[in-house]
């Protein structure tokens, strides 16, 4: 756990992170959400994980630049937000809009297929989260970064989650497929050499 | 029991604004309980208001001093009025819940004509006042169960369709009925999106829109329909999800065959013309067996399960006998 708070402002750094949830609860409680708090905090809580998950994918990008070489410190804090944000939104969906009905959330993830991308991605970042600290860095030395790719599939699942509920209104799966797109698409291009040499070998 | 003081307080206020909150007393008891229920957790929501502050123009005044209650939907809490006016899908104002309570000044109401056309011995643009006057207004308490798996119940004011388009005497060729809303994306904004082929377009069976149950709505909760809720006229079709219920109409054309509907043709593997309310066939991408009642609670929504043909079998069963229904979705 040193290791996790390394840095004296690390814990302000935390709250920043935490402020849209703190706004969210609070909205909620004061009824900002009235009457169907459940739909809106559904795509509420998923558009902050979608941009957490995006601000995390930039932190490569922008290492490039001096000025963010900052970021990298913060990697690992934006990684384990968009997790936060993903289980927060599974929670908002169990409780405000499912009312935990069991009926009604076993035929959701028994049938509909959004439902599996979204369980994909966040069963990834599970994985990543759980996989965070040091200790599991240095114990699964060169796999850990393999590991870790991952996150680009769960990127991709994210969008597919997005596409496939989309009623008429693209707006958003628009925006968040363009920035994965273009996050994925840096990376391969800067990779394109050693991805042709994987594919040809 | 302190809140229920607070509230009969708001209600008293809403009585020196609108004489038809008077006819409506009985609701306004049922709003109240409603409401508290719907509270939960103490007076976040103390300024929820349970009448409809609007009155009726001058012509109308007559018809909406004399509603006639019906025994339709009694037992039933109605949603608070703030509820049902700020809790709506009209794309026609934009995409979010609460773009049409927000955006929905510039849809000018009056006068309002109705283009009646087709398979019909009376066609012609009939004045929307006129119909009114001709008629008389019923209320009508009914569940409204929207495809996104949320419902509320409404007390509706409005007329029998079935009253209203005998008097255009549709001829044997009328098999359906089809609606169209107003176009015109000076005053719908929501019209320069590109998403939707507008106008809005919804149709009926001859039969379904012939049933009793079938409502043209002209107001809510003891007055007339706020623009959001898709005034000055309105289908209610309670046994069928909620985009059935077509908004703000400006013509009806009797037809022969089925006509184009817009959530149809938008999705047809997920959007039937029929639409009937039916937990047994789930929408592709989400379970229609339960829905959640609103207004939810702060933090536990209320949710019940959903009944088939919205809970009005008796009524309209017939009209699918030997049908597939999930065919016919």
């Amino acid at each position: 756990m040193r290791a996790f708070w390394d840095r004296k402002e690390k814990p302000f750094v935390l709250i920043v992170f935490l402020l849209p949830f703190l706004w969210m609860f609070g909205s909620l409680l004061l009824g900002q959400y009235f009457p169907d708090p459940g739909k809106l905090l559904m795509r509420l809580s998923g558009i902050w994980a979608c941009v957490f998950v995006a601000v995390a994918l930039s932190v490569t990008p922008l290492m490039s630049l001096q000025r963010f070489r900052v970021l990298s410190r913060y990697r690992r804090f934006l990684g384990l937000s968009a997790f936060f944000y993903s289980v927060l939104h599974l929670v908002i969906y169990l409780i405000l809009f499912a009312g935990l009905s069991w009926r009604w959330i076993r035929s959701d993830l028994v049938e509909k297929p959004y439902i599996y991308a979204g369980v994909l991605a966040l069963a990834i970042l599970f994985a990543l989260a759980a996989t965070s600290t040091k200790k599991m860095m240095k114990r699964l030395g060169r796999n850990w970064k393999r590991l870790h790719r991952l996150v680009y599939l769960a990127a991709i699942a994210i969008g597919a989650h997005l596409w496939w509920q989309v009623k008429s209104d693209t707006s958003l799966a628009i925006i968040f497929s363009l920035v994965f797109a273009a996050l994925l698409g840096y990376r391969i291009a800067v990779n394109r050499k050693r991805l042709r040499n994987m594919l040809s070998s | 029991m302190l809140i229920k003081h607070k509230k009969r307080s708001d209600c008293s206020e809403n009585d020196v604004t609108d004489q038809s909150v008077y006819l409506n007393r009985r609701q306004f008891m049922k709003v109240t309980g409603g409401t508290a229920l719907g509270l939960g957790l103490g007076n976040a929501f103390a300024a929820l208001q349970s009448g409809n502050p609007l009155v009726p123009p001058q012509p109308l005044e007559k018809a909406f001093n004399n509603i006639a209650e019906t025994s339709y939907g009694s037992g039933e809490t109605v949603a608070p009025y703030d509820v049902a006016t700020s809790y709506n899908n009209f794309y026609e104002f934009g995409y979010g819940k609460d773009d049409p309570a927000e955006k929905s000044g510039s849809l000018q109401t009056r006068p309002w004509t109705i283009t009646v056309e087709g398979e019909a011995e009376v066609t012609g643009v009939f004045e929307l006042d006129d119909i009114i006057k001709q008629a008389a207004l019923e209320e009508r308490i009914y569940r409204l169960r929207c495809v996104e798996a949320w419902s509320m119940v409404i007390p509706w004011v409005g007329i029998p369709l079935a009253d209203v388009l005998k008097k255009f005497k549709p001829t044997s060729k009328a098999k359906y009925v089809y609606f169209e809303t107003l176009l015109d994306p000076k005053q719908m904004p929501g019209q320069r999106g590109r998403s939707i082929d507008w106008p809005y377009r919804e149709g009926l069976r001859i039969d379904e829109a012939m049933n009793p149950l079938a409502l043209l709505s002209v107001g809510m909760y003891g007055s007339i329909l706020p623009n959001q809720n898709g005034a000055p006229v309105r289908l209610v079709v309670p046994w069928k999800y909620g985009f059935k219920s077509i908004k703000s109409i400006v013509k009806i054309r009797f037809v022969e065959t089925m006509p184009i509907t817009t959530w149809n043709t938008l999705a047809p593997n997920e959007y039937g013309f029929y639409a009937n309310v039916n937990p047994q066939v789930d929408h592709p991408r989400w379970s229609q067996k339960e829905e959640r009642r609103l207004p939810s609670g702060v933090l536990f929504p209320n949710v019940i399960e959903t009944a088939m043909f919205n809970g009005y079998e008796e009524e309209v069963a017939d009209l699918y006998a030997g049908m597939d229904l999930k065919k016919n979705y």
